[in-house]
Protein backbone atom coordinates (compact mmCIF):
# COMPACT_ATOMS: atom_id res chain seq x y z
CA UNK A 1 0.00 0.00 0.00
CA UNK A 2 1.12 3.41 -0.52
CA UNK A 3 1.38 5.38 2.57
CA UNK A 4 2.32 8.63 0.96
CA UNK A 5 -1.17 9.14 -0.41
CA UNK A 6 -3.34 9.07 2.82
CA UNK A 7 -3.20 12.36 3.88
CA UNK A 8 -6.34 13.56 2.15
CA UNK A 9 -8.55 14.24 5.57
CA UNK A 10 -7.24 15.38 7.92
CA UNK A 11 -6.91 12.90 11.14
CA UNK A 12 -6.82 13.11 15.01
CA UNK A 13 -5.63 10.19 17.01
CA UNK A 14 -6.96 10.01 20.20
CA UNK A 15 -4.72 7.94 22.69
CA UNK A 16 -4.69 7.24 26.47
CA UNK A 17 -4.53 4.30 28.98
CA UNK A 18 -7.67 2.20 29.66
CA UNK A 19 -10.54 3.52 31.34
CA UNK A 20 -8.98 7.11 30.73
CA UNK A 21 -12.25 8.18 28.77
CA UNK A 22 -10.79 8.34 25.35
CA UNK A 23 -14.51 6.83 23.71
CA UNK A 24 -16.83 9.15 26.11
CA UNK A 25 -14.41 12.24 24.67
CA UNK A 26 -14.92 11.23 21.02
CA UNK A 27 -18.70 10.91 22.12
CA UNK A 28 -18.53 14.59 23.03
CA UNK A 29 -16.69 15.58 20.14
CA UNK A 30 -18.71 14.48 17.56
CA UNK A 31 -21.55 16.35 18.78
CA UNK A 32 -19.96 19.61 19.01
CA UNK A 33 -17.98 19.32 15.88
CA UNK A 34 -21.35 18.43 14.19
CA UNK A 35 -23.36 21.14 15.16
CA UNK A 36 -20.50 23.65 13.66
CA UNK A 37 -20.56 21.58 10.44
CA UNK A 38 -18.01 19.36 10.27
CA UNK A 39 -18.44 15.87 9.18
CA UNK A 40 -16.62 12.66 10.69
CA UNK A 41 -15.83 9.29 10.07
CA UNK A 42 -14.37 7.26 13.32
CA UNK A 43 -12.12 4.12 13.62
CA UNK A 44 -11.58 2.88 16.60
CA UNK A 45 -8.81 0.33 17.72
CA UNK A 46 -9.17 -2.66 20.31
CA UNK A 47 -6.64 -5.42 21.36
CA UNK A 48 -9.98 -7.83 21.11
CA UNK A 49 -13.41 -6.62 21.07
CA UNK A 50 -14.92 -3.91 18.93
CA UNK A 51 -17.30 -2.86 22.31
CA UNK A 52 -15.97 1.25 21.76
CA UNK A 53 -17.12 0.92 18.19
CA UNK A 54 -20.20 -0.69 18.94
CA UNK A 55 -21.04 1.24 21.61
CA UNK A 56 -20.48 4.67 19.47
CA UNK A 57 -22.53 2.92 16.40
CA UNK A 58 -25.56 2.84 19.44
CA UNK A 59 -24.78 6.40 20.67
CA UNK A 60 -23.68 8.43 17.96
CA UNK A 61 -25.55 6.90 14.95
CA UNK A 62 -28.41 5.25 15.97
CA UNK A 63 -29.34 6.98 19.08
CA UNK A 64 -28.01 10.55 17.65
CA UNK A 65 -28.19 9.85 14.43
CA UNK A 66 -25.31 12.09 14.04
CA UNK A 67 -23.67 9.80 11.47
CA UNK A 68 -23.95 6.58 9.74
CA UNK A 69 -23.01 3.44 11.04
CA UNK A 70 -21.01 2.62 8.76
CA UNK A 71 -19.05 5.75 9.23
CA UNK A 72 -17.60 4.16 12.96
CA UNK A 73 -15.26 1.31 12.28
CA UNK A 74 -14.44 -0.74 14.94
CA UNK A 75 -10.85 -2.52 14.75
CA UNK A 76 -10.02 -5.80 16.84
CA UNK A 77 -6.09 -5.61 16.65
CA UNK A 78 -5.07 -8.69 18.76
CA UNK A 79 -2.01 -7.15 19.98
CA UNK A 80 -1.09 -4.59 21.55
CA UNK A 81 -2.89 -1.37 21.32
CA UNK A 82 -0.28 0.84 20.26
CA UNK A 83 1.66 -1.50 17.64
CA UNK A 84 -1.58 -0.69 15.22
CA UNK A 85 -1.47 3.24 15.71
CA UNK A 86 2.51 3.62 15.98
CA UNK A 87 4.60 0.33 14.18
CA UNK A 88 2.34 -0.78 11.69
CA UNK A 89 -0.81 1.53 10.88
CA UNK A 90 -1.36 -0.48 7.79
CA UNK A 91 -4.52 -1.88 8.81
CA UNK A 92 -6.26 1.48 10.06
CA UNK A 93 -4.49 3.35 6.45
CA UNK A 94 -6.62 0.70 4.91
CA UNK A 95 -9.56 1.21 6.98
CA UNK A 96 -9.21 5.00 6.17
CA UNK A 97 -8.94 4.39 2.07
CA UNK A 98 -12.42 2.75 3.06
CA UNK A 99 -13.66 5.71 4.27
CA UNK A 100 -12.10 7.90 1.94
CA UNK A 101 -13.95 6.31 -0.81
CA UNK A 102 -17.44 6.19 0.75
CA UNK A 103 -17.84 9.97 1.57
CA UNK A 104 -14.88 11.99 0.30
CA UNK A 105 -16.67 15.08 1.71
CA UNK A 106 -15.56 14.12 5.52
CA UNK A 107 -14.10 17.11 7.04
CA UNK A 108 -12.22 14.62 9.78
CA UNK A 109 -11.27 10.78 10.95
CA UNK A 110 -11.05 10.07 14.50
CA UNK A 111 -8.69 7.68 15.45
CA UNK A 112 -8.79 5.99 18.92
CA UNK A 113 -6.34 3.58 19.95
CA UNK A 114 -6.60 0.88 22.20
CA UNK A 115 -6.21 1.73 25.86
CA UNK A 116 -2.32 1.59 26.16
CA UNK A 117 0.31 2.82 28.13
CA UNK A 118 2.16 6.45 28.95
CA UNK A 119 4.69 6.03 26.37
CA UNK A 120 1.58 5.77 23.49
CA UNK A 121 2.01 7.57 19.99
CA UNK A 122 0.93 7.95 16.77
CA UNK A 123 2.51 7.38 13.42
CA UNK A 124 2.86 10.38 11.94
CA UNK A 125 1.60 8.29 8.78
CA UNK A 126 -1.88 7.88 10.32
CA UNK A 127 -2.70 10.47 12.51
CA UNK A 128 -1.66 14.37 11.80
CA UNK A 129 -2.43 15.69 15.23
CA UNK A 130 -2.13 13.37 18.36
CA UNK A 131 -4.43 13.94 21.62
CA UNK A 132 -2.86 12.36 24.33
CA UNK A 133 -5.73 11.95 27.69
CA UNK A 134 -5.34 10.80 30.95
CA UNK A 135 -7.68 10.70 34.25
CA UNK A 136 -7.50 12.10 37.59
CA UNK A 137 -8.23 8.84 39.24
CA UNK A 138 -4.49 7.66 38.63
CA UNK A 139 -3.16 10.38 40.89
CA UNK A 140 -2.08 13.93 40.28
CA UNK A 141 1.43 12.32 39.62
CA UNK A 142 0.39 12.06 36.05
CA UNK A 143 1.81 14.86 34.04
CA UNK A 144 5.06 14.88 35.79
CA UNK A 145 5.94 11.34 35.68
CA UNK A 146 5.71 12.19 31.70
CA UNK A 147 6.49 9.84 29.05
CA UNK A 148 5.99 10.20 25.04
CA UNK A 149 2.12 10.44 25.06
CA UNK A 150 2.23 13.25 27.94
CA UNK A 151 4.87 14.81 26.45
CA UNK A 152 5.13 14.64 23.07
CA UNK A 153 1.25 14.80 22.29
CA UNK A 154 -0.12 17.75 20.62
CA UNK A 155 -2.86 18.22 23.08
CA UNK A 156 -2.98 16.49 26.71
CA UNK A 157 -6.41 16.11 27.97
CA UNK A 158 -6.68 15.96 31.67
CA UNK A 159 -10.20 13.80 32.45
CA UNK A 160 -12.62 13.31 35.41
CA UNK A 161 -11.72 16.33 37.06
CA UNK A 162 -15.08 16.16 39.31
CA UNK A 163 -13.57 13.34 40.89
CA UNK A 164 -10.21 14.36 41.34
CA UNK A 165 -11.43 15.56 45.62
CA UNK A 166 -12.56 11.95 46.14
CA UNK A 167 -8.93 10.52 45.09
CA UNK A 168 -6.63 13.12 47.01
CA UNK A 169 -5.27 14.49 43.48
CA UNK A 170 -4.67 18.20 43.41
CA UNK A 171 -5.59 19.97 40.44
CA UNK A 172 -3.14 22.47 40.61
CA UNK A 173 -0.34 20.08 40.71
CA UNK A 174 -1.48 18.61 37.57
CA UNK A 175 -1.45 21.72 36.50
CA UNK A 176 2.09 23.25 37.25
CA UNK A 177 3.30 19.64 36.16
CA UNK A 178 1.87 20.12 33.01
CA UNK A 179 3.45 23.28 32.08
CA UNK A 180 6.64 22.16 33.57
CA UNK A 181 7.00 18.79 31.22
CA UNK A 182 4.85 20.15 28.27
CA UNK A 183 6.79 23.49 27.96
CA UNK A 184 4.96 25.47 25.63
CA UNK A 185 2.35 23.03 24.57
CA UNK A 186 -0.94 22.72 25.47
CA UNK A 187 -2.93 20.93 28.08
CA UNK A 188 -6.76 21.11 28.96
CA UNK A 189 -8.69 19.73 31.88
CA UNK A 190 -12.04 18.14 30.97
CA UNK A 191 -15.27 16.23 32.51
CA UNK A 192 -16.21 13.94 29.62
CA UNK A 193 -19.03 12.94 31.66
CA UNK A 194 -20.52 16.36 31.30
CA UNK A 195 -19.04 17.66 28.72
CA UNK A 196 -17.17 20.56 30.83
CA UNK A 197 -13.84 22.13 29.18
CA UNK A 198 -14.61 20.00 26.11
CA UNK A 199 -15.30 22.86 23.60
CA UNK A 200 -11.78 23.81 24.09
CA UNK A 201 -11.00 20.72 22.66
CA UNK A 202 -12.86 21.12 19.49
CA UNK A 203 -11.19 24.57 19.32
CA UNK A 204 -7.36 23.29 19.17
CA UNK A 205 -9.07 20.51 16.71
CA UNK A 206 -10.57 23.47 14.40
CA UNK A 207 -7.33 25.86 14.81
CA UNK A 208 -4.97 23.70 14.63
CA UNK A 209 -5.57 21.04 13.05
CA UNK A 210 -8.35 22.03 10.50
CA UNK A 211 -6.71 25.49 9.97
CA UNK A 212 -10.10 27.35 11.12
CA UNK A 213 -11.51 26.01 7.72
CA UNK A 214 -15.15 25.88 7.19
CA UNK A 215 -16.41 22.57 6.70
CA UNK A 216 -16.24 21.24 3.31
CA UNK A 217 -19.96 21.04 2.50
CA UNK A 218 -20.05 24.66 3.37
CA UNK A 219 -17.17 24.95 0.04
CA UNK A 220 -17.79 22.87 -2.53
CA UNK B 1 -2.61 32.17 8.16
CA UNK B 2 -0.19 31.62 4.60
CA UNK B 3 -1.03 27.85 3.42
CA UNK B 4 2.55 25.79 2.02
CA UNK B 5 2.18 22.85 -0.04
CA UNK B 6 6.16 21.66 -0.41
CA UNK B 7 9.05 22.78 0.32
CA UNK B 8 11.18 24.55 -2.00
CA UNK B 9 14.67 23.62 -1.03
CA UNK B 10 16.96 23.56 1.82
CA UNK B 11 19.17 25.98 2.95
CA UNK B 12 22.30 22.61 3.75
CA UNK B 13 21.95 21.41 0.79
CA UNK B 14 21.00 24.36 -1.97
CA UNK B 15 24.06 26.62 -2.78
CA UNK B 16 21.35 29.95 -3.50
CA UNK B 17 19.19 28.91 -0.80
CA UNK B 18 22.38 28.69 1.41
CA UNK B 19 23.65 32.03 0.16
CA UNK B 20 20.42 33.90 1.01
CA UNK B 21 19.85 32.59 4.38
CA UNK B 22 23.35 33.49 5.46
CA UNK B 23 22.68 37.36 3.97
CA UNK B 24 19.29 37.48 5.66
CA UNK B 25 19.73 35.36 8.70
CA UNK B 26 19.84 38.49 10.92
CA UNK B 27 17.24 40.40 9.20
CA UNK B 28 13.26 40.77 9.56
CA UNK B 29 13.24 39.36 6.00
CA UNK B 30 14.25 36.02 7.41
CA UNK B 31 11.94 34.16 9.53
CA UNK B 32 12.32 30.78 11.37
CA UNK B 33 10.23 28.26 12.28
CA UNK B 34 11.48 25.83 15.31
CA UNK B 35 10.01 22.37 15.02
CA UNK B 36 10.99 19.06 16.95
CA UNK B 37 12.20 15.93 15.53
CA UNK B 38 8.92 14.14 15.88
CA UNK B 39 7.00 16.77 14.24
CA UNK B 40 9.39 17.21 11.37
CA UNK B 41 7.43 13.92 10.37
CA UNK B 42 4.26 15.45 10.18
CA UNK B 43 2.03 16.57 7.15
CA UNK B 44 -0.44 18.40 8.23
CA UNK B 45 0.64 20.91 10.99
CA UNK B 46 0.00 24.36 12.07
CA UNK B 47 3.28 26.76 13.36
CA UNK B 48 4.06 30.55 13.90
CA UNK B 49 7.27 31.64 13.10
CA UNK B 50 9.25 34.26 15.42
CA UNK B 51 8.26 36.60 14.14
CA UNK B 52 4.21 35.29 14.41
CA UNK B 53 3.59 34.44 10.99
CA UNK B 54 0.88 32.05 11.25
CA UNK B 55 1.89 28.80 8.39
CA UNK B 56 -0.32 26.00 8.12
CA UNK B 57 1.79 22.86 6.25
CA UNK B 58 -0.83 20.79 4.38
CA UNK B 59 2.07 18.73 2.57
CA UNK B 60 0.92 16.36 -0.40
CA UNK B 61 3.20 13.32 -0.30
CA UNK B 62 5.03 12.18 3.19
CA UNK B 63 8.64 13.43 2.52
CA UNK B 64 9.84 14.39 6.16
CA UNK B 65 10.33 17.79 6.56
CA UNK B 66 14.34 18.65 7.77
CA UNK B 67 16.24 20.84 9.71
CA UNK B 68 16.63 23.95 6.90
CA UNK B 69 13.88 23.11 4.51
CA UNK B 70 12.53 26.07 3.09
CA UNK B 71 8.96 27.03 3.53
CA UNK B 72 8.83 30.19 1.95
CA UNK B 73 11.09 31.85 -0.65
CA UNK B 74 10.05 35.59 -1.93
CA UNK B 75 12.23 38.90 -1.93
CA UNK B 76 9.83 40.15 0.99
CA UNK B 77 10.26 37.09 2.84
CA UNK B 78 12.25 33.74 3.53
CA UNK B 79 10.93 31.42 6.03
CA UNK B 80 13.24 28.30 7.19
CA UNK B 81 12.71 25.44 9.26
CA UNK B 82 15.01 25.13 12.07
CA UNK B 83 14.97 21.61 14.29
CA UNK B 84 14.71 21.64 18.15
CA UNK B 85 18.02 20.52 19.50
CA UNK B 86 17.38 17.01 21.98
CA UNK B 87 19.63 15.03 24.37
CA UNK B 88 21.44 12.69 22.68
CA UNK B 89 24.06 9.93 23.85
CA UNK B 90 27.15 9.66 21.25
CA UNK B 91 29.41 6.69 21.61
CA UNK B 92 32.59 5.81 20.36
CA UNK B 93 34.21 2.19 19.84
CA UNK B 94 37.61 2.79 21.01
CA UNK B 95 40.45 1.44 18.72
CA UNK B 96 40.35 -2.15 19.31
CA UNK B 97 41.78 -5.24 17.83
CA UNK B 98 39.46 -6.06 14.72
CA UNK B 99 37.28 -9.50 16.27
CA UNK B 100 36.94 -7.11 19.46
CA UNK B 101 35.54 -4.33 17.58
CA UNK B 102 33.14 -6.30 16.00
CA UNK B 103 31.85 -7.89 18.62
CA UNK B 104 31.17 -4.47 20.48
CA UNK B 105 29.91 -3.20 17.87
CA UNK B 106 27.40 -5.72 16.99
CA UNK B 107 26.25 -5.85 20.82
CA UNK B 108 26.20 -2.12 21.13
CA UNK B 109 23.78 -2.03 17.85
CA UNK B 110 21.82 -4.99 19.23
CA UNK B 111 21.29 -3.01 22.97
CA UNK B 112 20.23 0.38 20.75
CA UNK B 113 17.69 -1.93 18.70
CA UNK B 114 16.35 -3.17 21.72
CA UNK B 115 15.06 -0.10 23.18
CA UNK B 116 14.06 0.62 19.36
CA UNK B 117 16.07 3.34 18.92
CA UNK B 118 16.56 5.54 15.46
CA UNK B 119 20.44 6.20 15.62
CA UNK B 120 22.71 8.49 13.57
CA UNK B 121 26.18 7.76 12.58
CA UNK B 122 28.64 10.36 11.54
CA UNK B 123 31.59 10.31 9.17
CA UNK B 124 33.92 9.70 12.30
CA UNK B 125 32.45 6.60 13.47
CA UNK B 126 30.10 8.45 16.41
CA UNK B 127 27.27 6.80 16.84
CA UNK B 128 24.56 8.90 18.75
CA UNK B 129 20.53 8.21 19.52
CA UNK B 130 18.42 10.60 21.39
CA UNK B 131 17.02 10.02 24.70
CA UNK B 132 14.14 11.20 26.81
CA UNK B 133 15.27 11.85 30.31
CA UNK B 134 18.74 12.22 32.19
CA UNK B 135 17.92 9.08 33.74
CA UNK B 136 18.15 6.98 30.78
CA UNK B 137 22.08 7.88 30.48
CA UNK B 138 22.54 5.20 34.08
CA UNK B 139 19.98 2.90 32.42
CA UNK B 140 21.98 2.68 28.63
CA UNK B 141 25.56 2.79 31.20
CA UNK B 142 24.04 -0.51 32.99
CA UNK B 143 22.98 -2.19 29.78
CA UNK B 144 26.50 -1.95 28.31
CA UNK B 145 28.16 -2.88 31.46
CA UNK B 146 30.14 -5.61 29.72
CA UNK B 147 31.25 -3.79 26.29
CA UNK B 148 31.34 0.11 28.91
CA UNK B 149 35.46 0.09 28.77
CA UNK B 150 35.66 -0.55 24.95
CA UNK B 151 33.17 3.17 24.55
CA UNK B 152 33.23 6.74 24.99
CA UNK B 153 30.00 7.66 25.87
CA UNK B 154 28.97 11.39 25.84
CA UNK B 155 25.49 13.02 26.64
CA UNK B 156 24.91 16.04 24.10
CA UNK B 157 21.71 18.45 23.57
CA UNK B 158 21.65 18.61 19.80
CA UNK B 159 19.51 19.06 16.72
CA UNK B 160 19.57 14.51 16.21
CA UNK B 161 19.06 13.98 12.26
CA UNK B 162 18.43 9.93 12.25
CA UNK B 163 20.00 7.96 9.39
CA UNK B 164 17.22 7.08 6.72
CA UNK B 165 16.96 3.32 7.07
CA UNK B 166 17.72 3.54 10.47
CA UNK B 167 14.76 5.81 11.87
CA UNK B 168 12.44 3.21 13.67
CA UNK B 169 9.36 4.32 16.04
CA UNK B 170 10.74 4.72 19.44
CA UNK B 171 8.97 3.62 22.77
Amino acid sequence: MNLENKMKIAKVGIGGPVGSGKTQLIEMLVPILKKKGFKCGIISNDVISKEDAERMQRTLATELKLMPEDMIIGIATGGCPHTAVREDPSINLAVIEEIEQKDPTLDLIIIESGGDNVMTTFSPALADYFIYIVDVSGGDKYPRKGGLGIESSDLLVINKIDLATYVGANLSIMKNDAIRIRKNKPFEFVNCKTGLGVEKIVDHIIHNLLFDKKPLKNIT
Amino acid sequence: MLTVTETIGNIFHDKELGGKFEQLRHSPKCEVVKISRSELEKTRLRVKTNQGTDLGLILNSAPKLHNGDVLLNSPEKMVVIEQIPEKVISIKIKKLAEDSQNETSVILGHIIGNRHRPIQIDKNGIISFPILADSEVEVFKKLFSKIINQLEIKVENRIFEPKKEMDVHEH
